[in-house]
């Protein structure tokens, strides 16, 4: 009778992240770059702040085309009846629904980054505009062929500080 | 008159781990 070999699983069965870069948010935009051989990402920040409550802003690939499509809820915690779904669609970036100036923290998971087809993601983040405290949920996708080598965070106001971190899952 | 102002940002390579200081396009200034 022979015998039973149970198959090793392959490398890359489950997800196992594993960080790639850490930094410390500067100036209007901070970027990842040269991102290669990752099929998952998975974008992180920790007490975002900017010099205003401003615009924030996430771009792949430098890619300010119409290739944004996403849906959102947000409520605004301080006052109970500000709350809500929105879509956009064909957008330039992804824009945060609210201007946020201070503890803006947001984690971003994009799908099929190392493919040639569509880019899912799904995230939330929440901030302080003010006084008021805002929080959102996203699910999206990015229609672009590439894949992705650039992460780009901006906050129009400029003065960004606090820590982006990215992680990944490998191919 | 509007005054159009020069915005830096920050690039991270991660295979190297350099920072770079890079100047921002703002594409809603006028030209």
């Amino acid at each position: 009778m022979g015998s039973t070999t149970i198959p090793a699983a392959s490398a890359n069965a489950s997800d196992n992240w594993v960080s790639i870069s850490s930094v410390t948010a500067s100036g209007t935009s901070t970027s990842f770059t040269s991102i290669s051989g990752y099929k998952k990402l998975m974008l992180r920040g920790a007490s975002l702040s900017a010099s205003s409550n401003t615009a924030w802003t996430i771009t792949f690939n430098s890619d300010t085309g119409a290739k944004y499509d996403y849906s959102y809820a947000y409520a605004d915690f301080s006052a109970s009846s500000t709350y809500g779904v929105s879509t956009v669609v064909g957008n330039g970036n992804i824009a945060f629904p609210t201007n946020m100036g201070s503890n803006v923290m947001l984690m971003i998971t994009i799908n099929n980054t190392d493919t040639t087809g569509l880019k899912t993601l799904s995230g939330a983040w929440a901030g302080f505009s003010g006084s008021n405290q805002r929080g959102n949920n996203i699910i999206g996708s990015y229609l672009a062929s590439a894949s992705i080598s650039t992460i780009t965070v901006a906050a129009a106001a400029g003065g960004m500080g606090g820590t982006l971190s990215l992680y990944g899952v490998a191919i | 008159m509007t005054k159009k102002l020069k915005k830096f940002g920050i690039e991270v390579n991660v295979q190297t781990g350099e920072i770079t200081e890079v100047e921002v396009i703002d594409e809603a200034a006028p030209e």
